[in-house]
């Protein structure tokens, strides 16, 4: 189904390009190029300054639109490309990089780009106080050296697969603004748009750089990121004109925007949502494998997929996205309702009528009705499951101390690049201190073997583990969604699924 | 009457204090704190401990709450953990829209209570009672939740008429600010004029039954006079004593009409603030209801006592 | 004056012409009618409703058929059974809360009329109570070790009332002491208490029993207001708020959703309301 989006939605992109840049060479705009004009993008939750340094779904609008990162991986072929580093050179034994920095690139506030901005960014990674998925690549780097002013030397600890993924997810920071930044007081980047006004709570509004290192671009001349917490409020902005992008629309509202030629829904093929039902491993009947294992085989992933997800993704019972080098469709495939195994499972186990709590997180009416899927799957197969809202406050923070009274339904990232981010940096599958606590030595040595080089032997024996122990069950890997008006075009995005507007333009 | 001022003001400023710490205490019972939204997802222990140690939310409780009520004292709101705004700033932005939206409600209200509370009081045909009762009813038992809903899909979307949302400053764009206001005020209204329409319909009937009334019918004044310089001036005091309790209700539902056309005023403030756990602003924001509450009970009460006397000896 | 001598006299003899007469007004018995209706199906549901409450089919959003009356919702569940067990839920909520929060409402306020200290606290309190609106006690009381849930909601209601019927009695009690009815017991050395039990209540509770038939449908809006910040009662057991906030959200999918549960809360309200009114002219008004 995602699949099916994606490529249909590249198809007309670069068709409705051509078409463009047909019209537009008659004449319709003066300046060079596609015309200007402001995006209005409506995000349900506030930007979050303090934690641009690391993925979080707020800050998808705000991150390459006003930042540059050091490369970009290509979507399709998941290669790094140059961006404010041009060329790199790895040494034999991956122990040490070199990295060549852009000419010419400069801040926003007029500042030259240059290597020590890159060892500033990285330092900050390092910081106790600043959040990141990749602080273990960052707190791998021993030595730090700018060469010169546009050369990067970094030596590494060990050798680390996912070297390319820190460099994608990490903004350069301006080191004289760094402490206003994660105020939310000053946003001073290398990117297409300068930050005109914040409100926080509000929203921000950003307008074109005309000193972009990108000659020409942006096209647009402003954007503004609105919070707007109801979906349905986004959907009825859109669909009224009054916005261009709404991100993440809950699921069932870009379901009716189906069909309707005034609107495209992305759904990005980081295909980074995954939805999944985790168990507390401390607390009674989840301490048995074989409980976790008939909790796997109750759940209509099916019906996830259509009811609550619109049928964006696909059931899986791997963590990875598609285009991940540890994805393996057979393997994928492991479990799917059978209630009948269920309740063989539960019984041997002796868990028969055992109550079990689904804790969830209330804001977020997906996860819910996820919830309730999974909980009528463990009622047929002989469990007593009780539903468990809670305010996300509430929920996170249990989920950060491993304090979840059973049963979780959330959604993870991280399937989409290095296998290892996933093992090293994605909370629920963290190896050595996870939201399950699920600690086993065996699990600690795959992590590693992942993390220390990109090997298909140890892509096996995660996969294995992982649906052998089933800490996690995975469900549905679904994707985050960009609901576009189609008189946006060129809208981009990376691996992250940071929205990029370097050549987007509008159309009448 | 100053004595009894001197004994009022104090208990109002020990009812302040009283809800002072419960305001305080009720954001701390809940179960996570602002660090959840500060460090994001994913998030080790070490960085959130890092980061609680940064807001000094690992401070001893009773020093937080000293330190809050030193700044109230001085003006000082205190700084929001999430939004890393001084209180007031975030507050008095929010309240322009807020104040905004409850004066248009009120007055839509009031206007449109005044018409469904006058024909339901003066008119005796079922033709005219029963549909506008009936109106009435439904606007009462609508939540703004689905009027709301209802109103955007109707007026926003199959008809391009009004806007589906969004606050706009009658600074920028009067017209399109015009435009932005009416459904959310509308919908907020609904609850209060069915209010305002029953007491002021129940009131009048009362009236009407009054002997001037029956004077005025007997010495041939017409109807229309007799209800619009008569009847409805004098139905109309227990109508305001309503007023009050409904500016309070209206507050509540700001919460949810500000969520539904995307406002950022009071309401949408306090639900984020709570959800995020941003306690300086929970604090400040019910203290904020609270003292406004009193300080209204406070003044009637002295106005009260200043036109009746039996209230100053009672006291 | 008519007051004085019921009262006097003791209330059950001519009490229940009174009652009989409120029901004389076809508001009041459409309202009964209305609520009575609802109530007993709701408490029927469990014999009655076609499906069972939590029964997800793979069938979501479909229309009204013959075997789903109403339709069905997001997961396939008959929304006609979800509505049924949704007035139950509610009809549980209302019917604990509202008289727990008015018989606590009216015992502080009648406490108000005991001694001026009492009274002046009790005003306070209330006073605060009032300043926090419904959906904010409701937030402070899930915040509390009751956690989110039935119970929350039943709390919160009972706070929300509390300040209501402790003012209107207070009032009542105010309005009262100077009549010479009391002034006449306290003189023949009646006790304070026995005065306000046997002379002044009695008074008063025509109003409160208007207050409660509002309060009635009050307690609907606020169980729904608070599932619409997630505090509500827990999935899957459905109430009539949260399908209510839920069919909301999907009115875009399917509009049929939302016209089931919309129905018969306007009814619910609509019902209380109209015995409030028809008592309000039957009790109130002599």
């Amino acid at each position: 189904m995602n699949q099916q989006l994606v490529h249909r939605r590249t198809a007309a992109l670069a068709g409705a390009a051509l078409l463009a840049g047909a019209l537009m060479g008659c004449g319709a705009s003066a300046s060079a190029g596609p015309g200007g004009g402001t995006v209005t993008i409506l995000q349900s939750a506030d930007i979050a300054p303090t934690t641009f340094l690391s993925q979080n779904n707020p800050n998808f609008a705000i991150i390459r639109t006003v930042f540059n990162t050091l490369t970009t991986y290509d979507r399709k072929t998941l290669q790094p490309q140059p961006e404010l580093a041009t060329s790199w050179q790895q040494s034999s034994d991956k122990k040490s990089i070199t990295l060549h920095l852009r000419d010419g690139v400069t801040f926003h506030s007029g500042r030259e780009f240059t290597a020590d901005d890159v060892l500033f960014t990285l330092k900050a990674v390092q910081r106790k106080d600043v959040s990141s998925q990749l602080k273990h690549v960052a707190a791998a780097i021993t030595g730090m050296k700018a060469t010169d002013a546009h050369t990067v030397t970094l030596t590494l600890q060990q050798p680390v697969s996912n070297l390319f993924d820190l460099f994608e997810l990490m903004p350069i920071v301006d080191q004289a603004t760094f402490d206003d930044l994660l105020k939310g007081r000053r946003f001073v980047g290398t990117g297409p748009f300068t930050v005109d006004s914040y409100t926080p709570g509000v929203g921000v509004k950003l307008k074109k750089n005309p000193h972009y290192w990108k000659t020409g671009l942006p096209h647009l001349d402003g954007v503004n990121i609105e919070v707007q917490s109801q979906s349905q409020s986004m959907l009825s902005s859109l669909r009224s004109g009054q916005s261009e992008v709404g991100l993440d629309l809950a699921p069932l509202d870009t379901a009716v925007l189906r069909g309707d030629p005034a609107f495209r829904v992305i759904a990005s093929e980081a295909d980074d949502a995954t939805y999944y039902v985790a168990s507390n491993v401390k607390l009674k009947p989840l301490d048995d494998v074989r409980v976790r294992q008939g909790i796997a085989w109750a759940i209509d992933r099916q019906r996830i997929l259509d009811q609550a997800l619109a049928g964006i993704g696909r059931t899986s019972s791997l963590p990875w996205s598609e285009s991940s080098p540890a994805f393996d469709p057979a393997k994928a495939g492991t479990y799917h309702q059978d209630i009948g195994k269920a309740r063989q499972l539960i019984a041997a186990a002796g868990a028969v009528g055992k109550p079990v709590n689904v804790a969830f997180n209330s804001g977020f009416l997906t996860n819910q009705t996820i919830a309730e899927i999974v909980q009528f799957g463990l009622k047929n197969a002989g469990l007593d499951p009780k539903l468990v809202p809670l305010q996300a406050a509430d929920f996170f923070a249990k989920l950060g101390n491993g304090n979840l009274p059973g049963l979780y339904v959330n959604v993870h990232g991280f399937g989409q690049l290095s296998p290892a981010t996933l093992v090293k940096g994605a909370f629920p599958f963290n190896a050595k201190k996870n939201a399950s606590n699920f600690d086993s030595p065996e699990y600690r040595a795959v992590a590693d073997q992942l993390w220390s080089a990109n090997d298909p032997a140890a892509y096996g024996r995660a996969n294995d583990f992982l649906l052998e122990n089933q800490f996690v069950s995975d469900l549905v890997v679904s994707a985050h969604t960009f609901t576009v008006s189609s008189r946006l075009k060129n809208l981009d995005y990376t691996m992250y699924d940071y929205i990029d507007l370097d050549d987007a333009y509008l159309t009448d | 009457m100053i004595r009894y001022a001197l004994r009022r003001v104090p208990s109002a400023i020990l009812v302040l204090l009283v809800a002072s710490v419960v305001v305080f205490a009720v954001p701390r019972l809940t179960q996570g704190d602002a660090v959840t939204a500060l460090a994001g997802p994913d998030a080790t222990e070490e960085t959130r401990t890092a980061i609680r140690q940064g807001l000094g939310l690992d401070q001893n409780v009773v020093l937080q709450y000293v330190h809050w009520l030193r700044g109230l004292v001085t003006g000082d709101l205190g700084t929001s953990y999430i939004r890393k705004v001084p209180a007031v700033e975030a507050i008095g932005t929010a309240l322009t829209q807020t104040i905004t939206l409850t004066c248009a409600a009120l007055l839509l209200a009031v206007v449109l209570g005044a018409l469904g509370g006058v024909l339901l009081g003066t008119s005796r045909r079922p033709l005219v009672t029963r549909p506008v009762g009936a109106l009435v009813s439904l606007s009462f038992a609508l939540p703004p939740y689905v009027t709301g809903v209802l109103l955007v899909l109707a007026l926003a979307v199959t008809v391009r008429l009004l806007p589906a949302g969004g606050y706009v400053g009658f600074g920028d764009d009067a017209g399109l600010a015009f435009r932005s206001l009416l459904m959310p005020a509308l919908c907020l209204a609904l609850p209060a004029v069915a209010v305002f329409a029953r007491f002021l319909g129940a009131s009048i009937r009362q009236v009407m039954d009054e002997d001037f009334v029956r004077t005025g019918v007997a010495k041939g004044l017409p109807r229309r006079r007799l209800v619009s310089a008569h009847i409805v001036p004098n139905a109309l005091p227990p109508v305001l004593a309503v007023l009050g309790i409904q500016v309070g209700q209206m507050l509540g539902g700001a919460i949810v009409v500000e969520a539904i056309f995307a406002w950022h005023g009071i309401g949408d403030l306090l639900v984020n603030s709570v959800l995020n756990r941003d306690y300086v602003l929970v604090q400040d924001l019910l203290l904020l209801t609270v003292a406004v509450f009193v300080v209204v009970q406070t003044l009637t009460d002295l106005a009260h006592a200043a036109v009746d006397p039996r209230v100053r000896l009672e006291a | 004056m008519t007051a004085i001598s019921t009262s006097v006299a003791g209330v059950p003899a001519r009490e229940r012409s009174r009652w009989a007469r409120a029901l004389r007004y076809p508001e009041a018995v459409t309202g009964l009618a209305i609520v009575v209706l609802l109530i007993a199906l709701g408490l029927l549901a469990p014999w009655i409703a076609p499906y069972g409450f939590d029964a997800q089919t793979a069938d979501s959003f479909a229309g009204p058929s013959a075997s789903h009356l109403l339709g069905t919702d997001e997961l396939g569940r008959d929304i006609l059974t979800r509505v049924l067990y949704g007035i139950r839920q509610d009809v549980f909520v209302a019917g604990l809360a509202v008289p727990l929060g008015a018989v606590v409402g009216t015992l502080l306020g009648l406490l108000c009329g005991l001694h001026r200290i009492v009274d002046t606290i009790l005003e306070r309190v209330f006073d605060v109570l009032l300043a926090f609106t419904a959906l904010v006690l409701g937030v402070a009381v899930s915040a509390t070790a009751i956690g989110p849930g039935m119970t929350s909601i039943v709390v919160t209601v009972v706070l929300v009332n509390v300040p209501l019927f402790g003012r209107l009695t207070r009032t009542a009690v105010r309005g009262q002491r100077t009549r010479d009815y009391v002034v006449a017991a306290e003189v023949i050395g009646t006790s304070r208490i026995r005065v306000l039990l046997r002379h002044i209540l009695p008074n008063a509770l025509d109003s409160l029993i208007v207050q409660a038939a509002l309060s009635l449908s009050m307690a609907v809006f606020i169980e729904g207001a608070m599932s619409f910040v997630g505090l509500g009662i827990s999935p899957p057991a459905p109430s009539l708020g949260a399908l209510l906030r839920t069919s909301a959200n999907f009115v875009n999918q399917s509009p049929w959703y939302a016209l089931g549960p919309i129905i018969v809360v306007v009814a619910l309200v609509l019902g209380f309301n109209l015995i409030a009114d028809g008592l309000n002219k039957g009790l109130l008004r002599r």
